[in-house]
């Protein structure tokens, strides 16, 4: 039997369900999602607004629990891990991405990268210096001193995207991370988001409703009145699992 | 004088390349242990105005001092000491990291600044204490009430123990009851700690407890003389505590 060349499944969706409930009505969120995630793999998740892929992103990031079926992360059901081993899976492998860029005001645009390290206990001159190289890789090697408010929203974003990998994630969830930026530089954020996690050997899904965001992707799912399908948009190869540094 | 804007004026382009004056001729004072209070409606420039009083946006004119330095003339490095050691600040409109744990979410300032973690979690609990929120230690930042969201706020803020607290309308979107809470911890902090506080709200009932309240319109302040009596200076149409509580 040859050995398959497919990379290690990340995440797994399994008939996930969300509903929202509230005196008199009840929103399914999420209507039964399944979708399989492979290691370095990426997915772009587009639908309207409001047709529940913030919420997915939510569930797979740990932050909901879902109402029916299963989101596993290396093969571990979430619903399974205790509240300390949620945190700590959020914060080792997950990288968040978000349209307000949720940058800390005041703070420089190395020492907001820097954040997640030091919340990991990594020595601050250690984590500076990783900030640093993250800021390179994003091509703001000279702003590093500047806070958020001395940037451009697409700067912000860079520095957003620098956050989300300094700590070497498995996989990057950015939500609607264009949404605040003009086409241009929104085509730029999303080409970085197609590339940079990649060369981390990281997955990215990228939560949309920019359809370009389809061009850097592997996969193109949609959303629809919270079902999930795969889309008849053509998508490139699987990519090869590349060794994380 | 700890705080001093003199003249301020600051215009924003707009995309269509006209002109907005978000503030004209801006003059404040404050000194340690002093609430200032400005109100007026949204894009009256009240967010300008702290921005500015941060260093973290220069003014168009005029001069902004923080203990006798202007704060234009500073190296960014030095701006950047003082915000990590002296000039706290909560803005509204701002949104932590997801997934952070409120611990150590107020401790973070602290780590940023090289502090031992262990120290900078008991700072950190202080601080949450003395916001009457230390319940809130163990919980996830998207776990708390709004009114338990602005008291960690204040925490995280006044965690590096600052002698200058910038709080962008920190009762905002609270029930009277929360505003008040809010605005007796501000009260606390002024004059129990000595911190100079310059606080922000659309609506001047909010600001009850400040040493002194002002009506920021247009970028302009207006009504100067009756702005020593905090609380009686406006009222918004059908907006009185009386009239809210009965509603």
């Amino acid at each position: 039997m040859p050995e398959s060349t497919e990379p290690p499944v990340l995440l797994e969706l399994e008939n996930v369900q969300k509903d929202y409930s509230s005196p008199g009505e009840t929103i399914h969120a999420v209507r039964g999602a399944s979708v399989c995630v492979r290691e370095g793999e990426r997915l772009a998740l587009l639908g309207p607004s409001g047709s529940g892929k913030t919420t997915l992103l939510l569930l797979i990031g740990g932050l909901l629990r879902a109402d029916g079926g299963s989101v596993r992360y290396a093969g571990r059901d979430l619903a399974e891990l205790s509240k300390r081993e949620t945190l700590t899976y959020r914060r080792e492998q997950l990288g968040f991405v978000f349209q307000g860029f949720n940058l800390t005001a005041g703070m420089s645009a190395r020492e907001n990268v820097a954040v997640p390290l030091l919340l990991r206990g990594v020595a601050h001159s250690q984590a500076h210096e990783r900030a640093g190289v993250a800021l390179a890789e994003v091509g703001l090697s000279r702003r590093g001193s500047r806070p958020p408010e001395r940037l451009s929203g697409g700067e912000q974003q860079r520095v957003a995207i620098a956050r989300a990998l300094v700590g070497e994630p498995s996989l990057v969830l950015a939500d609607e991370a264009t949404g605040n930026l003009d086409s241009h530089t929104g085509e730029e954020v999303l080409a970085l988001l197609g590339e940079l996690p990649r060369r981390h050997g990281a997955a990215v899904i990228l939560v949309t409703h920019d359809t370009r965001a389809a061009a850097h992707a592997d996969r193109v799912l949609e959303m629809s009145d919270g079902h999930l399908r795969e889309s008849a948009t053509p998508a490139t190869a699987l990519p090869s699992a590349p060794t994380r540094p | 004088m700890l705080l001093s804007l003199d003249r301020i004026s600051k215009r924003f382009e707009r995309s269509s390349g006209a002109t907005k004056l978000a503030l004209t001729d801006i003059s404040l004072e404050l000194e340690r242990g002093q609430i200032f209070g400005v109100y007026g409606p949204s894009g009256a420039g009240k967010t300008t105005l702290l921005r500015i009083a941060a260093g973290l946006v220069s003014p168009d004119g005029g001069e902004v001092s923080y203990d006798g330095r202007r704060l234009n003339e500073l190296p960014a490095g030095e701006l950047m000491r003082l915000r990590r050691r002296e000039i706290a600040s909560v803005w509204a409109a701002e949104t932590p990291p997801a997934g952070l744990e409120v611990l150590e979410h107020v401790a973070m300032p602290l780590l940023v600044d090289d502090r031992d973690h262990r120290g900078a979690a008991r700072r950190a609990r202080e601080a949450l204490a003395a916001c009457e929120a230390e319940q809130c230690a163990g919980m996830m930042l998207n776990e708390l009430s709004d009114g338990e969201r602005q008291r960690v706020a204040i925490a995280r803020a006044i965690v590096i123990e600052p002698r200058l607290l910038l709080a962008d309308g920190p009762a905002r979107n609270l029930s009277l009851i929360e505003q008040e809470a809010i605005m007796v911890l501000l009260s606390s902090l002024a004059h129990d700690a000595r911190v100079a506080v310059l606080v922000t709200d659309s609506d001047s009932e909010t600001l009850v407890g400040a040493d002194s309240v002002h009506y920021l319109l247009g970028g302009k302040f207006v009504n100067p003389a009756a702005s020593t009596h905090p609380g009686k200076i406006y009222q918004f149409p059908g907006r009185s505590r009386q009239a809210a509580a009965d509603a």
